[in-house]
């Protein structure tokens, strides 16, 4: 590594889930969301942080937190019911190891998942003590992780904007929970969705947000055009600064024909016993209703465009991971020399995703990190990772432009959350917005408890409708 | 391909799983268990986790109450109704849903009703039809659509991206020998709609403004000592050029975040 980079890496992790919390019974299986997740995602991502931090390997990443999955790692049921998940996980691990003990290499692997949701228990039970919000603000507080936040209940900013006191709530709210769980104010905020309009810039201001992420073309298509387009952020007239999506990056991880989570040795994710095991042994396992629902054990690999899949094999989706991180590297390294050629100041790539993609969709994304990340301290290369924030202060001079206003959406607009299908809704949403501005301007001032926990409850209840997740849901209930 | 075949097992999946039961223990399953699929791209969980399809809108006004069971033994609280059909509120108001597609909703209240029906005659709505009127107000000019009574919303194709509109509701009479005399109801909120290319035209080169934003300094730097026309070829080759050469077969706004592509196929 070169003392001086000729260019930065930013890897920005959208960590989301919609708000499920069911005490009243036990049997909604949206609930499993948030374990799965935990178990594919966040513990993963956490283990490989401290085995990073352990090895003393300097790294950076950025992630995003939304308010209301830090509602639900924070919530006293849920954890418990994710011990609960883990000790029957753990149970159909220890029946595995003695059904599969005939065929070797599921019967390895079966044990491999014993190993799994045990150590997943062992971390979360004795190691964070139940609350993993602590593991991520620990690396945060050493320096390695910058978290940001979101909106409130993650709204689209690009429909709620009509009535724009719905969007300074969306934000207040968001920057107020953060503040709760991480003791300071969020630098950066992941706009719900990536939903950008201009006039939510002045929100964001007021709340000390000084940064957004956007899709590539909430820079490119800027106003005036970008110099430099997604390379170095931009500066609104507003004084919000906007990092845009690297295509490229985005490309290597997300394509569907190119994209690295298809390689052959990683796991296979449509496999699993839950759809796999004969009916009656796995009834317990699965929905309470008896339907077959993934459980998390999957025995096979991708394969390639067939049927018929192979056993999964640990150490062959190792070794892939080794190459796809070489490349990722490779790819980096000369997209960056080739641009700090054109440019004035040491480009940045800004490579956002889905948290959820990595370990959850793609089993192997945790460990690649952790690979790249090593590969990117202790090989030779002409760039360094880097959070916004860091480069935000060693670069602060950038072109005042306009982001256009988009998301990261399907064809990069409004569409998946505004269409034929779930239009319905906006009328809604808007209405209740105004009417919930109207009632908290008429009791400003309110002291009776009871109304005060009336317009909570009022309060509450709009942000939870005005999810995105909903108008997504509606949209792809029909296409899904 | 990984996704290609991601579709097939989900379909394959589809068939094995056994069909979702309507969920009894609750009559409020209906809205409390809707299908959702995380984040990365398309929906093993939509298909394994499928609900009983609910209504695809509501348009009763009333509440429906779910049917409780006299044996139930707890409480069963009646969390379920249909959303209000309208709010009885004089209202229009627009989105953008892409550069060029608006979308728009209104309604006119009941007393807006009655006091246009006073003013005008007891067979005004038969007598007249309604129209929405579209002003582009940066592009200043406007064009009317006729629509009809049936609708509640509608989509625009728009002519200009980057524009700010307003939309008025009025109505005009059907037959009338004074010609089309129209009758305004109600405007819009303004919108803006987004941007869909890059901004060369009116970028002045010579000029870019840099901001500090640590001290707030501005300041202006060159990127092209000639006129813009003269620089187009050395922006595409200060930037715009990498980016064809990086991304060859990609236009820039081909590359979507999967998490919803799949879905949205028209």
């Amino acid at each position: 590594m070169n003392n001086i980079p000729k260019g930065y890496v930013s890897f920005v992790l959208h960590a989301h889930l919609p708000f499920v919390h069911h005490p009243e019974s036990e049997n909604y299986l949206e609930e499993e969301w948030l374990f799965e997740a935990i178990s594919e995602t966040y513990i993963p991502l956490l283990t490989n942080f401290k085995k990073l931090e352990e090895e003393k390997v300097d790294f950076r990443i950025t992630m995003s937190l939304t308010p209301p999955l830090l509602s639900m790692l924070d919530n006293k049921l849920l954890q418990e019911r994710y011990i609960k998940y883990l000790n029957k996980h753990i149970e159909l691990c220890e029946k595995e190891v003695v059904r599969t003990k005939d065929n070797e290499r599921i019967n390895r692997l079966s044990k491999y998942y014993l190993d799994r949701y045990s150590s997943d228990l062992h971390i979360f039970r004795d190691e964070y003590n139940c609350n993993i919000i602590q593991g991520f603000k620990h690396f945060q507080d050493i320096g390695v992780l910058e978290i940001i936040t979101c909106g409130a209940t993650h709204g689209y900013f690009p429909i709620l904007y009509v009535n724009e006191k719905t969007v300074r709530a969306q934000i207040a709210v968001g920057v107020q929970t953060y503040e709760k769980y991480f003791g300071r104010k969020p630098r950066g905020i992941w706009l719900p969705e990536c939903g950008y309009v201009p006039e939510a810039d002045k929100y964001l201001k007021e709340f000390g947000i000084e940064y957004i992420i956007t899709e590539s073309h909430g820079i490119l298509y800027a106003d005036p055009a970008p110099v430099y387009g997604t390379f170095s952020p931009i500066v609104s007239p507003n004084g919000i600064v906007a990092f845009g999506r690297d295509m490229e990056a985005s490309k290597q991880v997300w394509s569907s024909i190119c994209g690295y989570p298809g390689d052959y040795n990683y796991r296979e994710f449509y496999r699993d016993i839950g759809y796999d095991a004969d009916y009656e042994y796995i009834k317990p396992y699965i929905a309470h209703n008896g339907v077959r629902v993934n459980t998390g054990i999957k025995y096979h690999r991708i394969t390639g465009k067939t049927e018929n899949k192979d056993i999964y094999d640990i150490r062959w989706a190792m070794d892939s991971v080794e190459k796809q991180a070489g490349h990722f590297f490779d790819s980096r390294q000369s997209q960056i020399t080739y641009l700090s050629s054109y440019m004035q100041k040491p480009p940045i790539i800004l490579c956002p995703y889905d948290a959820e993609l990595f370990g959850h969709w793609w089993y192997e994304g945790p460990y690649w990190l952790y690979i790249l990340f090593k590969k990117i301290y202790y090989d030779k290369s002409d760039f360094k990772l880097i959070t916004p924030s860091e480069y935000i202060d060693k670069f602060p001079e950038m072109q005042e432009c306009t982001p256009c206003r988009s998301s990261w959406g399907a064809n990069g607009y409004s569409e998946v959350w505004l269409n034929e299908l779930n239009d319905y809704v906006v009328r809604h949403l808007h209405t209740c917005g105004n009417r919930m501005v109207e009632i908290a301007n008429t009791y400003a001032n309110e002291t009776d408890k009871l109304k005060i926990s009336a317009l909570n409850q009022c309060a509450r209840e709009l942000l939870l409708a005005q999810s995105s997740d909903w108008n997504f849901i509606i949209t792809n209930r029909y296409y899904g | 391909m990984a996704r290609e075949s991601i579709k097939k097992e989900v379909n394959k999946k589809d068939k094995k799983a056994p069909k979702a039961k309507v969920v009894k223990e609750k009559s409020t399953s209906k809205t409390k268990k809707p299908a959702k699929t995380v984040s990365a791209s398309n929906s093993k969980k939509s298909a394994s986790k499928k609900t009983p399809p609910s209504k695809k809108r509501s348009t009763s006004k009333s509440a429906s109450v779910s049917k409780v069971t006299k044996s139930t033994v707890k409480p069963m609280l009646t969390e379920y109704y249909d959303l209000p059909y309208r709010y009885n509120e004089t209202t229009v108001k627009i989105l953008a849903q892409t550069p060029t597609t608006l979308f728009v909703y209104w309604d006119i209240s009941d007393d807006d009703r009655n006091a246009l029906i006073n003013k005008y005659g007891e067979n005004f709505f038969q007598e007249t039809k309604p129209i929405l009127i579209v002003h582009n107000v940066t592009h200043n000019y406007s064009y009317e659509l006729e629509i009809n009574d049936f609708a509640n919303s509608w989509y625009i194709r728009a002519q200009e991206p980057n524009s700010d509109y307003v939309i008025e509701l009025g109505r005009k009479k059907i037959n009338n020998s004074n010609g089309n005399e129209y009758i305004y109801i109600h405007s819009s909120n303004d919108i803006v709609s987004p941007n869909n290319q890059v901004l060369f035209e009116g970028t002045d080169l010579g000029h870019v403004a840099f901001k500090n934003v640590k001290t707030g300094t501005l300041s202006y730097k060159d990127f092209g000592s000639l006129r813009f026309i003269n620089n187009i070829d050395k922006l595409y080759g200060n930037v715009y050029d990498v980016y064809s050469r990086l991304y060859k077969d990609e236009l820039f706004n081909t590359l979507i975040n999967p998490s919803s592509d799949e879905f949205i196929r028209k």
